[in-house]
């Protein structure tokens, strides 16, 4: 099967029993060859594991968090709470550049090829935390613990 | 598969053992998720950012445990333990090990 075609229930029943661990053993390697062609039916099987992960755990939820997740979810609870964020990023981005200014000005101690040197390290970590952080997103739906809570 | 904290299963002989099996992960939260914690940490209470991170930790770990000893052709695992310990600041690192055994 190609790895656009959809899934069969075949398919589907073959993922659901993999995630289960119910598949047997003569059957395993075959299907997990699979699963690294096809990206479908490895996106299926992440799903299955999710689910499984999901049922094994699934508890009440506290009253506690019900009653925070609650008040944090109000629309003026999230508001403020963006409004926290921005004015934290403006501050931050207020900070660098004034850093950059001190760094760079010609009253500063630090001679300019270190000011500039250590500018770009910011921006060789900036570049690879963002790097990380869009791999994680693109991986993220095949990770089957991502919504366990406790 | 039976995954058993007792070295004993009631009920089922023992046939062979099959030797040591063990799973571990190491688990981060996200930076926001750590923002978060250190805001509710100030305030007290329970930081349900990380008691995730240490749930999932803990499933990614028992399940590694699980397909390691199915690799073995195990019935079971018994004598089931965790372990964890701190690598980073907001990191969870849990591992899960035991005993694979084949039953009567």
């Amino acid at each position: 099967m190609s790895a656009l075609q959809p899934l069969s229930e075949a398919d589907l029943m073959q993922a659901m029993r993999h995630a289960d661990g119910e598949l047997p053993a003569s059957e395993v390697a075959e299907f997990e060859a699979r699963i690294a062609r096809e990206p479908l039916l490895a996106a299926e099987v992440a799903a299955q594991r999710r689910l499984a992960v999901m049922a094994r755990n699934w508890s009440p939820r506290d009253a506690a968090l019900e009653a925070w997740e609650a008040r944090e979810s109000s629309t003026l609870a999230r508001v403020l709470r963006l409004v926290g964020i921005v004015v934290l990023c403006a501050g931050v981005v207020v900070l660098l550049g004034f850093m950059h200014f001190v760094l760079t000005s010609e009253y500063s101690r630090v001679p300019l090829w270190m000011a500039y040197v250590f500018e770009v390290a910011l921006v060789g970590f900036v570049y690879l935390l963002w790097r990380a952080v869009r791999a994680r997103l693109a991986t993220r739906h095949l990770d089957p613990y991502r919504d366990l809570e406790r | 598969m039976i995954i058993a904290t007792t070295d004993a299963l009631p009920g089922r002989e023992i046939r062979s053992t099959l030797g040591l099996v063990r799973g571990v992960s190491v688990r981060a939260a996200h930076a926001l998720a750590d923002f978060d914690a250190l805001l509710k940490n100030a305030a007290g209470g329970e930081l349900p950012e990380y008691t995730a991170v240490f749930a999932q930790a803990r499933e990614q770990a028992l399940d590694r445990m699980i397909e390691q000893a199915r690799h073995a052709g195990a019935d079971a695992v018994v004598g089931v333990r965790f372990a964890t310990s701190e690598i980073a600041k907001g990191a969870a690192e849990v591992l899960a090990y035991g005993t694979a055994v084949k039953l009567a």
